[in-house]
């Protein structure tokens, strides 16, 4: 008979498993590195007081951030005469020209390719994350690849 | 680029953001914020049962003596900037950073009620106990912490703002730079047992301040990287 290891991960565990990913997620949702390790840092700071009740880390994790994240893009739309950044990042050329592309696309559309193609999410997650109909998430998916299409073009 | 087919372009997204994601910080400005203070909530939440005599969060004593910058506001409020592991008892005296503490909010008898920064990224997510790891800062001079707060109780707006950092060891001094006051220069200071390590910083600035500039300037004047801040964000 096997014994059952069934244990929740620790936060502590989830912490150094997800951190880097979740850090990342929110640099590109955000714009800002700093922005990001905040919003990451709130985000465990805020879940472990209830890390107990937490069944899906890793998904709860990704949600929280995704929020956190939506509310500071929505804090910055009130708080405009603060400095925000569009620059290169990567001193690439094909990469630099295709994220400044990326942060020409309007928010939601943005929200999605960022969700889809750096975090790996089904439709149905994105969906879920962002709180919008999965429906709705597909064509705003689709309307961001036709838009950078042009763009890239 | 004529025609991108979507396989093409799916692809140049992953790498795009993967690369993004993982590119160093550039040259910024940045928004300070408490790095400590959330930590500090953190080791409360969590039941740490040493803080000192009084019983969890109460202050029995400022440790004064051991502060490592300290001076009174205009609006008369004294305040110190000490070594964390100074102020707090928990995690077997080796709590990172430093700690800003205003007279005004910590009283005998009272809980603590003060902001602190810590030099280098988090480790885990109870990072009060765990040293962050440093590397990457000091491999980085434009890297910093800041904190800010109001010096009087209930975030009063009539109460100066303590302003509190941490900096590249190479940053010797913080000009500051308000919307209300005149140009400020801060010495920077180490700790006592670290004295090549990193090095941290407090002043004031008056109660009507919305908005500063803070311009980290190294030993041969040169300025390494400028923050904008604003007060409350």
């Amino acid at each position: 008979m096997e014994a059952e290891t069934d244990d929740p991960p620790g936060i502590d565990d989830v912490f150094r498993v997800h951190r880097d990913r979740l850090v990342g997620l929110a640099r590109l949702l955000t714009g800002s590195r700093e922005c990001a390790e905040d919003v990451v840092q709130d985000t465990f700071a805020a879940a472990h007081a209830r890390w107990d009740t937490i069944e899906d880390p890793a998904g709860y994790l990704t949600r929280a951030v995704v929020n956190r994240c939506r509310d500071r893009y929505r804090r910055r739309l009130r708080w405009q005469q603060l400095p925000w950044r569009r620059q290169e990042v990567t001193r690439l050329p094909e990469i630099d020209e295709t994220w400044r592309h990326l942060n020409r696309l309007p928010e939601p559309q943005r929200q999605v390719i960022v969700l889809r193609y750096y975090g790996d999410l089904s439709f149905e997650e994105i969906a879920d994350a962002l709180e919008r109909p999965s429906s709705t998430v597909r064509s705003e998916h689709r309307r961001a690849l036709d838009r950078l299409k042009r763009y890239l073009a | 680029m004529n025609r991108l087919d979507d396989e093409i372009l799916e692809e140049r997204l992953r790498t795009t953001l993967h690369r993004v994601a993982a590119s160093p910080t550039p040259a910024r400005q940045r928004r300070p914020r408490p790095l400590l203070a959330i930590a500090l909530i953190v080791v409360a939440t969590t039941g740490f049962v040493a803080w000192n005599a009084l019983g969890p969060g109460e202050i029995d004593r400022i440790p004064t003596e051991q502060a490592v910058s300290s001076g009174i506001a205009d609006d008369g409020t004294q305040w110190w900037l000490i070594p964390t592991s100074a102020a707090i008892k928990s995690c077997d005296g080796r709590m990172p950073g430093v700690v800003f503490v205003s007279a005004e909010l910590n009283r005998p008898g009272q809980e603590w009620n003060m902001g602190g920064v810590a030099y280098g990224e988090p480790q885990t997510s109870n990072f009060a106990c765990t040293p962050p790891d440093q590397a990457n800062w000091l491999n980085d001079p434009t890297r910093s912490s800041f904190g800010h707060q109001r010096l009087g109780a209930n975030n009063d707006p009539g109460s100066d703002i303590g302003v509190y950092g941490t900096v590249h060891p190479s940053i010797r001094t913080i000009t500051v730079t308000s919307d209300v006051s005149q140009p400020l220069d801060v010495q920077t200071v180490t700790l006592p047992d670290d004295p090549d390590g990193p090095r941290y910083a407090a002043f004031t600035l008056p109660n009507d301040a919305s908005r500063f500039t803070l311009a980290l300037v190294a030993a041969d004047g040169s300025t390494i990287a400028t923050e904008i801040v604003t007060v409350g964000v």
